[in-house]
C-alpha cells in the first residue's frame, strides 16, 4: 500500500523535489492554524476586464508609489469606493491589495492583453504561445492547482476533489486555471463544471436523498474496482517497464474509485434548490444570478464538508444591460473606461457602467461571504478559514497589467485582514516595449501575493510560476519573484 | 550553388550548441536494436479514430482528452505516453458517456435480443469485447465481463447490465493500451500483426477483413502481407495514417496557434483556409497520386482558395482550384501555409522557418536556449530603417546566440522574400531583401537553390524516413542503424523517395511486425 501510494503520488507528480525546499519556506502562514484547528480554504472568483481604479481604490489622497496600510474598519459605507461598497459589511474581514503588477504578463512580447492576463495572473508565468490573442496558454499550473497536489501529498484523506473548478461562460469566456493533463504532456486548461446539476452530481452522487439514486451511479465505484484489477492482471505478465505503466494506471483507477466509495458515504448535508436547468433554457440575467448562488451553495458544502480546499469560480462578462448599459460590453464600455480614454465621448459613461460591473461582481462575493460566515467552526467561522480572492486578468479597460486590483475577504486565521495595503511602484518594468522608457517602475509582482496565498494554504514554497523576469533596463539584474508578499500574513 | 556534404561539419559547428544531433544509441547487434513489443496506450488519434470505428452506428459523444505529449514530434511515444490524473478521470467520462449512448440505442451495438439475457450479455461481450481487445478474449477475460453482466442483470436489468459491462470494457487496460500477445514462438501473432497494420496504416483498430485474416493465419508470408497492405493503402482510413504522421511531421497545427493583424488581412477563414492549403496539397500530390520527397519539395502544384489566393497574387476562384505555382515559388515550403505559420505578427521569423528545416528534415536537434536568454525580438530602433534580416542578424549577433544562430538563421533567411503571410516581396523598409543562406559550407542564392539541395539531399532522405521511423515505432529505439532502418531508407531511395512506398516499406518489414525469425535476424 505504501509503494502504491508513493507510485500514485510520482504520477501525480506530487514526489519528492516538486516543491521548493523546506527551508526557504516562510511558515508565518501555515503556522497561524494549530493542530486540529479547521484546514485553510481558498476560493478564486475570477472576473474579466479588470477594474475603474477611481471608482475602485481608496487611497484616500496617499501617495501611489510607496508601502502603507490603513484600516479598513472604520471606514463608513459612503468612504467605501463604489466598486468595493457591496463588500462594505465584511469590511474587518477584507484586504483591500493596492499597487501590484502582473510583471510576467507585462513582460510577454506578444498577444493581447486578455490573453496574457489569463495566462499569467494565477500562473505565475509568462504564457507559452505568446504570439496568441483571443487563446490562452499558460505554461505552468495555477495557483489553486499547485496548492491542490501539495494537500493530496500531504493528507491522504483527500480526493482529487480538493480543489473544484466551477464556471458560468457567457461572451468572452476564456480561462485561467490550468493544470497538468496527460503525463508529461502541457499544461492545459482545467475542465470546468458549468452546471450546478452537474457540480451537485459529483460531490453528492447519491443525490440529496429525496430520490432513489441513478443505479448506473451507484455502481461506479465497483465497475472501477473491477477494472483495476484488470490492470493488475494484465500487468503481471509484462516487463517492469510496461508494468509500472499500468500500475501507475491501476493506482489512478483506484484513486477515483476511492474518491466515490467516500462520496458515496459522506453524510454531510447536500444543498436543496440548486439551479437545475441548463444555460440557455432560462431567459438571461436570472440564470447568472441563480447559476451563482447555485454555485456559491456548492462552494459552501464542499468546504464545509471538506471534499474540497480549494474552489474557482471563473465568471464570463455580466450582460451590459443588467448593469445599466446597452450594447457589448467589452468593446462599448470596458475599453472606453481606459484611463487613457478620457477624449473619447463614451469614456465617463463607459466608467460608471464599468464601476457598476465590479460592484456587481463584489455583491455576489459578499453574499458568499455572508454564506461562509454564517458557519461556525471551531476557531471563528467558515469565513475565517476561507480567503476568498477577486481578480481579473487586467487592471482597467486599456489592458494594462500594472495596478492589478485585488482583494481578499475573509481568512482571518491566517491573514491581516481589514486593512487597505498599497505597495510601492518600485519594479524596474519587464516590458520589452520600444516606446517605454528603461528606467520606468512598475508596481511589485504579484507572484508574491500567489506565494503568500500558498503558504497560508500550508503549502512548502517560496515559488509560484518564474523564480525570476528579466527587466527591459540593459544589465540591470533578474527580478526575484520568489517569496511572499511583504505584510499579508499573519 | 557550392555544393558539398555538410553533416560532420555542421556536427563541428555545433560542438557548443545544445541538444544533440543524430543518434540515440547505438547497439551491439549487428542488425541494432528493436523495440520490445511492449504495451503502448493508445495516443488520442488513435483513440479517437478506434471509437469511432467501434461504433459505427453510432453518434459519438464529444470526448475530451488533455493533450499528449510528443518528445520527439510524435504523440504516439510508447514511452511517453502514460496515465495521469486528469486523463484517467477524462477516460472515465468518455467510457460513462459512451456507454450511455449504447443503452440507450442497444441495437447499434447488442447483436441479440435482450430476453436471451445472461446468454444475450455473452455474445455482446464477444463481440464488443474482441473488437475492442482487437482479438479474441481469454477465457478468464469473458469471464471478468459475464460476472459484471450477470451482477447488474441481476440486480437493475439488461440496460444497466449493457452500460456497465460497456464501460468497463472501455476503461480495460486491453483497450486504451495496445497489449500484444505475442506467439508461442516469440514472434508477433498473428493479431499482433494486425493491429501493428492498421495503426500504423490507419490509425485505427483493424477492420473485419484484417481480423479474418489473422484468423485465418494469413498474415504470415510476405505475399499475404504485400496484398493486405496494398488493400489498406487504397482504402480511404489510409489518408488518416498518412496525415496523422504529416501533420506531426510538418507541424501543421502551427498554423492553429498563431494569429496576426486583422488590418493585415488575417481572419478565422483565412486560417482555416491556410490549414486546408496543405491539407489538398499533402493529400492529392504526395499521397493519391503517389509523390516523392521532390515532389514535396519541388512540385509546381499547389491549391488556392477564395481566401488565399492573395497571398499568391492571383485572382480568388469561386472554389478550391489547383493551380500551377508562379516561377518564384515551387514546393512545401514556398507555399502560403508554411510561410504564415511561421511568421509573427509583425513579421517573418528567419528563425522558426530555419529551424523547421532544420528539424524536420535534416533530423538536426538544436534544443533550447540557455535559461534566462531574452527570447523577445524587439523591433528596429525608430529612424533606423533596418530589413528583418539585418534586425535578427542585430538581435541575435551575440556570440552565445550565434553559437545556434549561425546555423539557424542562414537557412531561414533564404525564405524572407516571402511575409508573414508567405506574400512575395523584393524589398522591405524601402530597402532590398537578402534571400541568400547557406548550411554548413553550401551557399545558396535563395530558396529555390535551397530547396533543390534539400530535394538532392541524402541526409535529407535518411532524415525523413527516421521521422517515419519513429512515428511507426512509437518512439526513437531502433529507427537508426539497424537493418530495419537501412533496409527502409534503401528502398525509399531506390523508390525515387515515393512517402507512399515508405509506409508500405515498413509495413511489410519483418522487424517492424515483429514477425522476423529472431530478435537479431533479418
Amino acid at each position: 500500500m505504501t509503494l502504491r501510494r508513493r507510485r500514485f503520488l510520482q504520477a501525480a507528480g506530487l514526489g519528492a523535489g516538486s516543491l521548493m525546499l523546506p527551508s526557504l519556506w516562510s511558515r508565518k502562514g501555515a503556522s497561524a492554524a494549530l493542530p486540529g484547528d479547521p484546514p485553510a480554504r481558498l476560493i478564486i472568483c475570477y472576473t474579466e476586464h479588470g477594474v475603474v481604479h477611481e471608482n475602485w481604490g481608496m487611497r484616500r489622497g496617499m501617495p501611489d508609489n510607496m508601502r502603507w496600510e490603513y484600516p479598513l474598519g472604520p471606514l463608513t459605507q459612503a468612504e467605501f469606493s463604489a466598486a468595493l461598497r457591496p463588500l462594505w459589511r465584511h469590511r474587518n474581514k477584507l484586504t483591500v491589495i493596492d499597487g501590484l503588477s502582473l510583471a510576467t504578463a507585462i513582460s510577454d512580447p506578444y498577444g493581447d492583453g486578455h490573453a496574457k492576463g489569463w495566462c499569467s495572473s494565477l500562473t505565475g508565468g509568462i504564457a507559452r504561445e505568446t504570439i496568441e490573442s483571443v487563446k490562452s496558454n499558460a505554461a505552468k499550473p495555477s495557483l489553486d492547482q499547485v496548492i491542490g497536489k501539495a494537500l493530496r501529498a500531504k493528507d491522504p484523506f483527500l480526493t482529487d476533489l480538493v480543489t473544484q473548478e466551477f464556471g458560468i461562460f457567457q461572451y468572452n469566456f476564456h480561462a485561467a486555471i490550468y493544470g497538468e493533463g496527460a503525463a508529461g504532456g502541457p499544461v492545459v486548461r482545467m475542465p470546468h463544471l458549468e452546471q450546478p446539476k452537474g457540480a451537485f452530481d459529483r460531490l453528492f452522487p447519491n443525490g440529496d436523498g429525496t430520490a432513489p439514486p441513478d443505479p448506473v451511479r451507484i455502481a461506479q465505484p465497483d465497475v472501477l474496482a473491477e477494472v483495476a484489477t484488470m490492470y493488475d492482471q494484465v500487468a503481471g505478465r509484462l516487463s517492469m517497464r510496461d508494468r509500472q505503466k499500468l500500475e501507475q494506471h491501476r493506482d489512478l483507477v483506484r484513486d477515483m474509485e476511492a474518491r466515490l466509495r467516500r462520496l458515496a458515504g459522506n453524510t454531510c448535508t447536500a444543498p436543496t434548490g440548486l439551479a437545475d436547468y441548463y444555460w440557455g433554457e432560462v431567459p438571461y440575467p436570472q440564470r447568472f444570478d441563480e447559476h451563482t448562488a447555485s454555485f456559491w451553495q456548492l462552494t459552501r458544502a464542499a468546504l464545509q464538508c471538506d471534499i474540497s480546499r480549494v474552489v474557482s469560480m471563473q465568471w464570463g462578462q455580466l450582460d451590459v444591460a443588467t448593469i445599466g448599459g446597452t450594447g457589448d460590453l467589452h468593446h462599448d464600455y470596458a475599453h472606453p473606461s481606459d484611463p487613457n480614454q478620457s477624449a473619447d465621448p463614451q469614456h465617463a459613461m463607459a466608467k460608471t457602467v464599468m464601476t457598476s460591473y465590479t460592484a456587481k461582481y463584489a455583491d455576489y462575493i459578499a453574499q458568499l461571504a455572508d454564506l461562509l460566515d454564517s458557519i461556525p467552526e471551531a476557531n471563528g467561522t467558515l469565513l475565517d478559514n476561507t480567503m476568498i480572492l477577486m481578480v481579473s486578468e487586467i487592471s482597467h479597460g486599456g489592458h494594462d497589467h500594472d495596478r492589478w486590483p485585488v482583494a481578499i475577504i475573509g481568512g482571518g486565521n491566517f491573514l491581516r485582514t481589514g486593512r487597505y495595503l498599497n505597495y510601492e511602484k518600485d519594479t524596474l518594468t519587464t516590458t520589452t516595449a520600444s516606446w517605454v522608457n528603461d528606467d520606468t517602475r512598475i508596481g511589485m509582482p504579484h507572484n508574491h501575493l500567489l506565494v503568500a496565498l500558498a503558504q497560508a494554504m500550508g503549502v512548502q514554497t517560496d515559488v509560484i510560476g518564474d523564480a525570476t523576469v528579466r527587466p527591459k533596463k540593459p544589465g540591470a539584474p533578474l527580478i526575484s519573484l520568489s517569496g511572499p508578499l511583504p505584510g499579508l500574513l499573519l | 550553388m557550392k555544393h558539398t556534404r555538410v553533416m560532420a561539419s555542421l556536427a563541428l559547428a555545433l560542438a557548443g550548441c545544445w541538444g544533440s544531433i543524430g543518434d540515440p544509441g547505438n547497439t551491439s547487434d549487428p542488425c541494432g536494436a528493436i523495440p520490445e513489443a511492449g504495451i503502448r496506450r493508445l495516443s488520442h488519434t488513435e483513440y479517437r479514430n478506434t471509437v469511432r470505428d467501434l461504433f459505427p452506428a453510432m453518434t459519438l459523444p464529444e470526448l475530451q482528452l488533455a493533450p499528449d505529449p510528443t518528445p520527439h514530434g510524435f504523440d504516439n511515444d510508447a514511452e511517453s505516453l502514460q496515465a495521469a490524473p486528469l486523463l484517467v478521470n477524462q477516460y472515465n467520462a468518455a467510457a460513462v458517456l459512451l456507454a450511455q449512448e449504447v443503452a440507450t440505442d442497444l441495437g447499434s451495438v447488442v447483436p441479440c435480443l435482450p430476453s436471451a439475457g445472461s446468454a444475450c450479455g455473452r455474445e455482446l461481450i464477444l463481440s464488443l469485447g474482441t473488437r475492442a481487445f482487437r482479438r479474441p478474449l481469454a477465457s478468464t477475460e469473458i469471464a471478468t465481463f459475464q460476472s459484471i453482466f450477470d451482477r447488474y442483470l441481476a440486480t437493475n436489468g439488461f440496460g444497466t447490465a449493457v452500460e456497465l459491462t460497456t464501460q468497463a470494457i472501455l476503461q480495460a487496460p486491453q483497450f486504451l493500451y495496445r497489449v500484444e500477445t505475442g506467439a508461442e514462438d516469440g514472434r508477433s501473432s498473428q493479431y499482433d500483426v494486425a493491429s501493428r497494420l492498421s495503426y500504423l496504416l490507419w490509425s485505427t483498430m483493424p477492420d473485419q477483413a484484417l481480423f479474418d485474416a489473422a484468423g485465418r493465419g494469413e498474415l504470415a508470408t510476405a505475399a499475404d502481407l504485400a496484398t493486405q497492405v496494398d488493400r489498406m493503402l487504397a482504402d480511404p482510413r489510409a489518408l488518416d495514417g498518412f496525415m496523422t504522421f504529416t501533420k506531426q511531421w510538418l507541424e501543421l497545427s502551427r498554423i492553429d496557434r498563431i494569429t496576426k493583424h486583422t488590418a493585415d488581412g488575417w481572419s478565422e477563414d483565412v486560417r482555416t483556409a491556410l490549414s486546408e492549403e496543405a491539407r489538398r496539397f499533402m493529400y492529392e500530390v504526395v499521397f493519391r497520386r503517389g509523390g516523392t520527397l521532390s515532389d514535396f519539395l519541388l512540385s509546381n502544384k499547389a491549391f488556392i482558395g477564395p481566401e488565399t489566393a492573395t497571398f499568391y497574387g492571383l485572382p480568388a476562384p469561386a472554389d478550391w482550384t489547383e493551380i500551377t505555382l508562379p516561377q518564384d515559388r515551387r514546393g512545401f515550403l514556398m507555399q502560403a501555409q508554411f510561410l504564415a505559420a511561421t511568421g509573427h505578427p509583425d513579421n517573418p521569423s528567419p528563425v522558426q522557418r530555419g529551424l523547421f528545416v532544420l528539424r524536420n528534415l535534416l533530423c538536426v536537434e538544436l534544443g533550447s536556449p540557455p535559461a534566462g536568454v531574452n527570447m523577445t525580438i524587439p523591433g528596429p530602433e525608430p529612424g533606423v530603417p533596418l530589413t528583418n534580416r539585418e534586425n535578427y542578424n542585430r538581435v541575435t549577433g551575440a556570440e552565445l546566440c550565434q553559437t545556434c544562430h549561425a546555423v539557424i538563421n542562414p537557412i531561414g533567411f533564404t525564405f524572407e522574400q516571402f511575409d508573414s503571410f508567405g506574400r512575395f516581396r523584393t524589398t522591405e523598409n524601402g530597402l532590398p531583401i537578402d534571400p541568400s543562406g547557406k548550411f554548413g559550407t553550401t551557399t545558396f542564392a535563395g530558396p529555390h537553390e535551397l530547396l533543390d539541395y534539400l530535394a538532392a539531399s541524402e541526409e535529407v532522405h535518411k532524415c525523413v524516413t527516421n521521422k517515419y521511423l519513429t512515428f511507426a515505432i512509437g518512439g526513437i529505439e531502433g529507427t537508426q542503424d539497424t537493418c530495419m532502418a537501412r533496409d527502409v531508407q534503401d528502398e525509399f531511395v531506390a523508390t525515387g523517395g515515393s512517402l507512399t512506398q515508405l509506409m508500405k516499406s515498413i509495413a511489410t518489414h519483418p522487424r517492424y511486425l515483429g514477425t522476423a525469425a529472431s530478435k537479431g535476424g533479418n
